[in-house]
């Protein structure tokens, strides 16, 4: 019996794996997904762009056969903007670390938004800086223990995707790693708008959010925790602030057209 | 159903047997080469296509093999 090979294997760079993600990481978890959405829309990545930022999250670029860009950390919209003004017909994918996206660069985000950039960003949130070791992030809920909060973050945390509507973004959706048909399903639908397109992904960082906030690194236990406390949009309709503190609404927030920021003819959408 | 498992690959996660609905896959005392002790197949005959393994192993270690029809 000849072993047969994983089918998404063949868009990975070749003798890149095993990759760097920690076991149950669910930065490989948004990889497998984001390559099957690729197959499931019959895109070729050689025609692509993927840009990562410095972090975890930042490293899915690296083993992909796109072009790739990876190295500054916060920086993946300016690189976007420069691409998408020189060429804007290259499709370009952006993976970011909540950190990446959302801290040292959340200025470029909500700018990003405002003007309708027409990239896809996925942002897997795990809810602390990972890389570095475990440090509180503007995404890690209240109260929990991190490696620089050792008596639990006392500030209150960051939603980037009522960020990313607030600042004008046209496609803004929220997923879990642990709904794997339904976040394929979101990055399809990034992919396909045109516009700016923030896809979040709620992510499980097993050796340092588990091991600090959870107090255990096995990842089924951290996957628990994200699905114990996910409700849905419907869901969450009904429920009070009260209730919704320190739980992540799982859905698609927005999905329209809007004049897009690309090319020398800045604002004109073609049909 | 053939579920092949690239044991060099596997980091003994346990997400896919987690996943699994018909318990095929369960973890090993086995270590490879990096030392991660990696799941193996118990029953693959209970095995229904489903791929849920192949779909959240984050180290794409897994594939489904189909027969092909007679
Ligand atoms: C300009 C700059 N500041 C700080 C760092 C250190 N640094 C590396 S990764 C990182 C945060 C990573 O967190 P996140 O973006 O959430 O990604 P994750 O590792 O959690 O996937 C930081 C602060 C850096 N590399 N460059
Ligand atoms: S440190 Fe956390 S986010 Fe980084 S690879 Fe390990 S589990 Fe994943
Ligand atoms: S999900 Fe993948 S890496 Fe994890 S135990 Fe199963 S085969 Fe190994």
């Amino acid at each position: 019996m000849s072993q047969m090979i994983n089918a998404q294997r063949r868009h990975i760079r070749y003798g890149k794996l095993p990759h760097f993600f920690c076991p149950g990481c669910g930065d490989g978890q948004v990889l497998n997904f984001f390559l099957r959405a690729i197959d499931e829309l019959g895109m070729n990545l050689e025609d692509m762009v993927a840009i990562g930022g410095v972090g975890c999250t930042a490293r899915i670029p690296v083993y992909l056969n796109t072009d790739t860009l990876h190295g500054v950390h916060g920086r993946t919209l300016p690189w976007a903007m420069g691409i998408k003004l020189h060429k804007p017909e290259i499709p370009v994918v952006i993976f970011a670390g909540d950190g990446d996206a959302a801290s040292i660069g959340g200025n470029h985000l909500i700018h990003a938004a405002r003007r309708n950039l027409d990239v896809t960003m996925i942002v897997v949130n795990n809810l602390n800086f990972a890389m570095t070791g475990g440090q509180v992030a503007p995404t890690t809920p209240a109260k929990f223990v991190t490696m620089t909060t050792p008596y639990g973050s006392g500030e209150p945390p960051f939603d980037i995707c009522e960020v990313a509507l607030a600042a004008g973004a046209t496609h803004v959706s929220r997923s879990t790693t642990s709904r794997g048909p339904q976040t394929i399903k979101a990055i399809k639908k990034g992919l396909q708008h045109r516009g700016f397109s923030l896809v979040e992904i709620i992510s499980q960082c097993p050796t340092h959010f588990g091991r600090y906030a959870l107090g255990s690194g096995k990842p089924e236990v951290n996957i628990e925790f994200i699905d114990d406390n996910s409700v849905t949009i419907a869901e969450a309709k009904n429920m009070t602030k009260d209730e919704l503190r320190g739980k992540f609404v799982i859905g698609e927030f927005i999905d329209e057209q809007k004049p897009v920021f690309a090319g020398s003819s800045v604002y004109e959408v073609e049909e | 159903m053939t579920v092949h498992i690239d044991t060099p690959l596997c980091k003994g996660c346990a997400l896919c047997a987690r996943y699994c609905p018909r318990d095929v896959l369960v973890m090993t005392e086995v270590t490879n080469r990096k030392g991660f002790n990696v799941v193996g197949v118990i029953n693959p005959e209970n095995c229904i296509n489903c791929r849920l393994c192949e779909m959240y192993c984050p180290d794409l270690a897994i594939a489904i093999e189909v027969p092909a029809k007679k």
